[in-house]
């Protein structure tokens, strides 16, 4: 499969719903369908497509140098694509991944997401580093989005057991920001331990909206959310309404049908997401109890969405 | 598209009555989307091929490493009425960009752009946007005889052309490839490459070899030579040390000459290629870094002191003779000891399987730089460079990242069969050179034949054409050559504040294989006895002859590590033959290693940073002494503490240099 045109479709700047009309127009085989001449399709969508692909050059160039780099490219259709990505977004599900380091990773059965504010407390920190340790250590995959912070200080706890870990980043995977993290943590890569993607263009540079964007991914990769810290849902700053994106993946979770828990410590933000009924609220024990509860909850409704796979029509393997 | 349309395009836009063999047949195919492979000789017309698809699709990448070709393809693009610019490391960010956006817009109808810049960040950032609808890879050969070792940002043409769409026009350009280059070319490609190839005879020029036997009789041969042609050439040697060495000695004639490598810095190297354009030099001597892309018309002589790897870059480097269609003269020295300069050459691009696994064992661990990598290994820049693109070839290792990082990434043992394929191809390769030079049959139809040219008809110039004598060196000459060749020259290039640490520095002799070197060695490794007094005699004359009205007032001798003070007696004996007092004005202050523990120079400067100490307040004009010199280190370590101390000009002298850092 050539992940060429998924790559040119994806970043078209068609809207979502017209990125699915061409899929749907291309019957799973988007290969062919290019190159037989884009058969049925017509108006302003085929005028787009024709303009990207007489100017596909320079994307089958970027498309080496992410090879060069050892980085995959993996479209929607391919078997490596995590099919619960597709289950859970459906129409939302990103056109193509990239992804440095082990693909598999996204396939993992057990999941769970631990994410928080940049600035949290260090009671806080402490309990997202212990998360990370207890399910590092318990096998599951545990995915953050790799931001300062509670994110940091998870995956810190997943490394300290040598544990798994997703990295959902908020910029592309040629980022120079990518490529610190790369070089950073490129023992847990190499060992396979850690994979870093990204659904946006491998060039994007950060965005406020990326990280937002990327939210829907770490909710749907995960059995859970765990929350270590989190602000009010809307601050002001300077003048400007400023959005949680913890609120945001919250919100996500809800959305989805992912269960979302919340360290029951005596924040603000974190008080007003339980009075609110977003996230369950989990006591600080010490030790490993406070964990070991979450998973009780956990384990039963997880396993059972994983049995019957409903495969969306649109991204079929070709 | 037609025969006819493109006639009619050639006529009226490039004002050109008719298309010279090969050219209609490149760009008809470049157009129905083939990927195209021309070989053909330099003036044959290979602009017209990517200016005629840049005219008729538009934009049109062209991968050049020729910097000074691209100025002069701007102009030439310019009076065609297509919109062309250059993308290369001399300009800035701000004009960078602004090219770019040009082309983003689809205001461009060609793009020069230089292989490394493929890496240059900004070029990303655009890649995506830019509506390429061709491209051309200039001096295609790259790709595969000099892509292992010299330039790997070719393999990254390769790797991004094979992932163009396969309706995008490919046309690969070279003057010179052997049919398995063609091959590999070929299949770098990506499937069925049309081959189109041209005429190689070259009738202008005159072909000869001449043996010699020694150091000396090659220069007095590049004197007379250089002396009796008309007109400016090029000496190419294959040593850095060897273009100073000739350029000096020929310097001292009078002659206007220059060296040029890649030590030099990228404005020198300008200067000195534009000195030659308008003809300020005589002559150049250069390593075969000079070359790719000077088009200057009438270069009258090309001499080699040393004879090439293979027969391809000797066809390259020759092949920037008589552009002009003038005769021009090629003369090849042929020292046949000079066969182990290329072994050395070959067998230094091939790393041990150690280090291969040293290496990427280092960077499963963590992403390292270059320089990282050779100080923790000791490997040389050169070897570093060859496992990381043969370990990128086999992709076990990452590209270069932004900020100069490597990562292993994928696991698996690198496999040594591209490398010992490659070696014996170079060694096939070194046979083929040095069967040229022992044929007694036409050179241009050697060569020709060689390269994949059928031609038959001898061309009547060459030395085994002509079969008349070779004119006589007179004594005098190979006497004068003799006398530089004694007191090899110091190539130290250190600086301080700006200025050369040593205003000069010479040896008594080369290391090996002298009596000189034999002495030092007995002394140093066997009887442990001080220096023979006739080493200091010796010395001591020489010093004279080149320093006497330096106003030198002192002599410091290198602190050394374990000779046990046979240095520091040697320069006491040294200063009172001088009748000048031997000054403690230098000492170490703290422990080193001996230097030929280390095998890089990173590793020898990193082993001496900061090991030696001024006395503070000295002064005067200084001369510093030490045994052997080898990499040159220690004598600039010692240097810059003697001018932090406050001292005035100094010079260098050693007992003895070597020649490859491996005599030792």
């Amino acid at each position: 499969m050539n992940p060429l045109y998924w790559m040119l479709l994806a970043h078209s700047g068609l809207k979502t719903a017209e990125k699915m009309q061409v899929l749907r127009a291309a019957g799973g085989n988007l290969e062919g369908f290019v190159e037989g001449g884009l058969p049925g399709l017509s108006g302003n969508i085929r005028a787009v497509m024709e303009k990207i692909l007489e100017e596909a050059a320079a994307t089958g160039l970027l498309l080496g140098e992410l090879k060069r780099q050892g980085i995959r490219v993996i479209p929607g259709a391919a078997p490596e694509y995590p099919v619960r990505l597709k289950q859970t977004l459906r129409q939302n599900t990103p056109l193509v991944l990239y992804v440095a380091g082990e693909v598999s990773l996204l396939q993992s059965k057990r999941s769970i997401a631990i994410v928080g504010s940049r600035n949290a407390t260090p009671e806080a920190l402490e309990l997202a580093r212990r998360a990370g340790r207890y399910f590092g250590k318990e096998g599951y995959a545990v995915v953050t989005g790799m931001a300062r912070g509670a994110d940091l200080e998870a995956f810190h706890g997943v490394r300290e057991v040598a544990g798994k870990a997703i990295g959902v980043l908020p910029y592309g995977i040629s980022a120079k920001e990518s490529f610190r993290l790369l070089r950073e943590y490129q023992e847990d890569v190499f060992a396979g331990r850690l994979a870093l993607l990204s659904e946006l263009h491998p060039d994007a540079p950060w965005k406020a909206q990326y990280a937002m964007m990327r939210n829907r991914i770490v909710v749907a990769l995960s059995d859970a959310l765990l929350v270590a810290q989190t602000g009010l849902k809307e601050t002001v700053e300077q003048g400007k309404k400023r959005m949680s994106g913890t609120w945001d993946a919250v919100a996500q979770a809800k959305r989805l049908g992912r269960p979302a828990f919340v360290f029951d410590l005596p924040i603000e933000g974190n008080q007003a997401l339980i009075a609110q009924g977003m996230a369950q609220p989990l006591p600080a024990f010490p030790g490993d109890q406070t964990f070991m509860q979450l998973e009780d909850t956990l384990s039963p409704p997880a396993k059972k969405s994983r049995e019957t796979p409903i495969q969306p029509p649109l991204l079929t393997p070709e | 598209m037609q025969e006819e349309a493109l006639t009619h395009l050639l006529q009226n836009k490039f004002r050109l009555p008719s298309f010279r063999p090969g050219q209609l047949e490149a760009i008809q195919a470049a157009l129905a989307g083939e990927r195209v492979l021309l070989v053909q000789p330099t003036g044959w017309g290979k602009s017209l091929v990517y200016q005629m698809i840049a005219a008729v699709k538009g934009l049109t990448v062209v991968f050049t490493p020729l910097r000074a070709l691209m100025r002069d393809q701007v102009k030439e693009a310019d009076q065609y009425g297509l919109r062309a610019q250059t993308l290369n490391s001399d300009q800035d960010e701000s004009l960078h960009t602004a090219i770019l956006e040009q082309a983003k817009k689809g205001q461009l109808d060609l793009l020069f752009i230089s292989p490394e810049r493929i890496k240059n960040s900004l070029w990303k950032e655009f890649l995506p946007e830019l509506p390429i609808k061709a491209l051309v890879i200039d001096e295609a050969h790259c790709i595969s005889t000099w892509g292992h070792d010299f330039r790997p940002d070719y393999r990254r043409i390769v790797e991004l052309v094979q992932h163009l769409p396969p309706q995008t026009p490919v046309v690969a350009v070279t003057a010179t490839a052997t049919k398995r280059v063609e091959q590999d070319i070929e299949s770098q490609l990506g499937a069925k490459a049309k081959v189109i190839r041209g005429n190689l005879v070259r009738s202008n020029f005159w072909l000869n070899v001449i043996p010699v036997s020694s150091e000396a009789e090659k220069l007095a041969w590049v004197d007379y030579w250089v002396s009796t042609l008309e007109g400016t050439g090029i000496v190419y040697c294959a040593t850095k040390a060897m273009t100073e060495n000739v350029a000096s000695y020929l310097g001292n004639l009078g002659i206007k000459t220059t060296y040029y490598h890649s030590d030099l810095s990228p404005d020198e190297r300008l200067e000195r290629e534009r000195g030659l354009m308008e003809n300020a030099f005589k002559v150049i001597a250069a390593t075969n870094s000079l070359g790719m892309g000077l088009n200057k018309p009438d270069i009258r002589f090309i001499i080699h002191t040393e004879f090439p790897g293979s027969m391809l870059h000797y066809y390259q480097e020759i092949g920037r003779a008589g552009r002009d269609q003038q005769p021009a003269h090629l003369i090849l020295l042929y020292n046949p000891e000079d066969r182990s300069i290329q072994e050395s050459f070959i067998n230094a691009s091939k790393p041990s399987p150690d280090s291969y696994h040293q290496v990427l064992s280092l960077l499963h661990k963590s992403a390292l730089r270059e320089r990282d990598i050779m100080l923790q290994t000791g490997l040389s820049q050169t070897a570093v460079r060859n496992i990381i693109a043969d370990l990128q070839e086999q992709k076990l290792v990452g590209e270069k990242d932004p900020q100069g990082y490597y990562r292993a990434i994928a696991h698996g043992t690198p496999s040594f069969d591209a490398q010992n394929e490659l070696r014996q191809h170079k060694l096939a390769d070194l046979e083929a050179m040095i069967a040229y030079i022992n044929t007694q049959t036409c050179r241009m139809v050697y060569l020709c034949n060689y390269l994949g040219d059928p031609e038959t008809k001898p061309c009547g110039q060459c030395d085994n054409c002509r079969q008349d004598a070779l004119p006589s060196l007179s004594t005098d000459l190979v006497q004068r050559a003799r006398e530089h060749v004694t007191h090899p020259k110091l190539h130290l290039k250190a600086e301080f504040g700006k200025a050369p640490v040593f205003e000069d520095g010479r040896a008594l002799d080369y290391y090996k294989d002298t009596r000189v070197g034999e002495a030092i060695h007995a002394s140093k490794y066997k009887t442990h006895a001080p220096f023979p007094d006739w080493l200091v005699q010796d010395s001591s004359k020489v010093i004279r002859k080149y320093w006497s009205d330096q106003g030198i007032s002192g002599v410091v001798a290198v602190p050394s590590t374990k000779s046990g003070g046979l240095v520091e007696d040697f320069a006491k004996r040294l200063a009172q033959s001088l009748g000048i007092p031997l000054l403690d004005v230098v000492c170490k202050v703290r422990e080193t290693e001996p230097q030929k523990n280390f095998t890089n120079r990173a590793q020898k400067r990193e082993n001496l940073k900061d090991a030696f100490l001024g006395r503070p307040g000295t002064q005067g004009n200084l001369l510093v002494v030490d045994d052997v010199m080898d990499s040159g280190v220690t004598l600039e370590e010692v240097g810059k503490a003697l001018k932090r101390a406050g001292a005035g000009r100094l010079f260098a002298f050693a007992l003895a240099k070597t020649r490859h850092s491996d005599d030792v």
